[in-house]
């Protein structure tokens, strides 16, 4: 069946197929089909270079959400997004010469050890870059990661979230990987390999760069080594690693912060918005009923003003019993000191 | 999670205003009573020169229980029939805790009570911080004097209220 299937009345506009251009764009010929993308190769005409594009059906939102995450991303060994068509929307990628881990997996040709560990370590350096950005791939499997026919390992389809995917995280990816490895790793006579494909799928490692450090580092060291190798000396490294060619995550000023923007909020900092909340109300009920001035304003209105010549109250009584001293705000002489107060304070808020 | 739980609660409690900080002692002893002035209702008919007559007089307490640093409203209502004239009407508003009379307020609403009608005001009275709890008795009483004259008790009314805690 026609994944990539389109409705009756969809316009022919919107389609993508070889011989059609999309600007300076020409479409060549279909690279891959999915269920959820559509990758077509394309010559820009104007640059005079081979691009792929990479559409998903009925241009889903996903387009453009991967398309936000490759741009904040600047690595060797993630795919590199040149643009995002509008309409129909796609996403103009760097094209790749090469195939997939699964496709090498499946065609079944031997592979090094130290050619996997490269590979992973690769893969682990574009992690790193990726959670530095506060971001995740979410998608990490064999046909994700491209080997091209320089042997360099290139990151791809970041994951699409549908609405109401919980967002992935770091730890995810790690996992992920540590199940790549697995498979990946399956026959291999390199033990230390597959002990930090086991660690690592179990969620052992705190971070892409404490995966990547382990797996740079000699075998005989992480053969013996059962916890993760976070204390790793530079001697200890290999000769790729001390040089540390792996760049940091770049960092684009241009761009916002991403957990920033709406919809891409990390999880966990609903959170911090609510403790934040909860502490602006306390505070705030706290003032109501400390501040003397959040009385309500009748409070502080002008007092009675007093009355210049009052009637004798010389008939006035006590309620129930008579008390002796009524024309002025008395108390009992037995009354305690607080109590006195206590009256007088009645006698300032109610009396003249 | 559990103790996220329990933190969204609380704030739910803290905005819903189901919890409520006590107040510091002390903190709200500061505010007078404010008094509203009579507001004719209704006219009725004039007296004779020198003539007056009270119909109706009475005070209530609302909410009839009050906290510590909240407010009780007196509600007064006064259908009055008078003559025109140099009258003077003093009203003198008693408060009694238990036994004890603990403040004396007079007023004069001569001005006020201009023509013959149907008055109503309210006094707003802030419960300081630290009132002695209890009942409290209110006994307002109406005198009037025509020109230089003896006073004279028109009517007397009487409401109750409870500071609570």
């Amino acid at each position: 069946m026609e994944p990539h299937r389109t409705g009756r009345n969809e316009p022919k506009s919107r389609i993508l197929e070889p011989g059609r251009t999309l600007g300076s764009y020409l479409i060549l010929r279909t690279l891959s089909v999915s269920p959820r993308s559509t990758v077509h190769m394309a010559q820009d005409l104007a640059l005079d270079r081979p691009v792929a594009l990479k559409s998903a059906p009925r241009g889903a939102a996903s387009v453009v959400n991967e398309a936000r995450i490759l741009a904040r991303l600047n690595h060797p060994h993630i795919v590199t997004l040149h643009a995002l068509w509008p309409q129909p929307q796609a996403l103009v990628l760097e094209y790749l010469v090469g195939e997939t881990l699964k496709a090498r997996q499946e065609r079944g040709d031997p592979v090094s050890a130290d050619a996997l560990r490269a590979w992973m370590i690769d893969s682990a350096a574009a992690l790193e870059a990726i959670h530095g950005q506060g971001l995740a791939h979410g998608a990490l499997h064999a046909d994700s990661l491209f080997l091209n026919a320089e042997g360099v390992i290139k990151l791809l389809d970041f994951r699409q979230s549908d609405l109401g995917d919980a967002p992935a995280t770091a730890a995810d990816d790690l996992r992920a990987m540590g199940r790549l490895m697995g498979e990946l790793a399956a026959g291999q006579t390199d033990a230390a390999l597959t002990d930090i494909a086991r660690q690592a799928a179990q969620g052992r490692f705190a971070n892409a760069r404490a995966l990547r450090l382990a797996l740079a580092m000699p075998a005989h060291r992480i053969a013996t080594t059962t916890q993760t190798p976070s204390p790793v000396t530079r001697q200890g490294l290999s000769p790729r690693m001390a040089a540390d060619d792996c760049p940091a995550p770049s960092i684009n000023p241009m761009v916002p912060v991403f957990d920033a923007r709406p919809g891409w909020a990390q999880p966990g900092h609903w959170r911090k918005a609510l403790l934040g909340l909860i502490l602006i109300c306390s505070a705030f009920i706290m003032a109501m009923d400390w501040l003397p001035a959040w009385q309500p304003a009748h409070h502080t209105a002008a007092p009675v003003p007093a009355v210049a010549a009052a009637p004798p109250p010389a008939s006035r009584k006590a309620p129930r019993t008579h008390h002796p001293a009524h024309t002025t705000a008395a108390v009992r002489p037995s009354a305690t000191p607080t109590t006195t107060e206590a009256y007088a304070a009645l006698a300032r808020a109610w009396g003249d | 999670m559990r103790h996220w739980r329990a933190l969204g609660a609380i704030s739910l409690g803290l905005l819903s205003g189901c919890v409520r900080l006590p107040p510091p002692p002390g903190q709200c002893t500061v505010a007078t009573a404010w008094s509203t002035a009579y507001a004719r209702q209704r006219i009725l008919a004039p007296l004779a020169p020198q003539q007056i007559r009270i119909i109706h007089y009475s005070v209530f307490a609302h909410p009839a229980r009050g906290p510590l640093c909240g407010t009780i409203t007196l509600h007064k209502r006064l259908s009055v029939m008078r003559g025109p004239g140099d009258l003077h009407i003093a009203e003198v508003r008693d408060f009694y805790h238990g036994d004890v009379l603990v403040a004396v307020h007079t007023a004069r609403i001569g001005a006020q009570v201009s023509g013959s009608g149907r008055y109503t005001a309210d006094v707003t009275l802030p419960i300081p911080g630290n009132a002695p709890l209890g009942r409290y008795t209110v006994v307002s009483l109406l005198y009037a004097r025509w020109g230089n004259g003896p006073p004279t008790r028109l009517a007397s009314s009487r409401t109750h209220f409870q500071v609570i805690r």
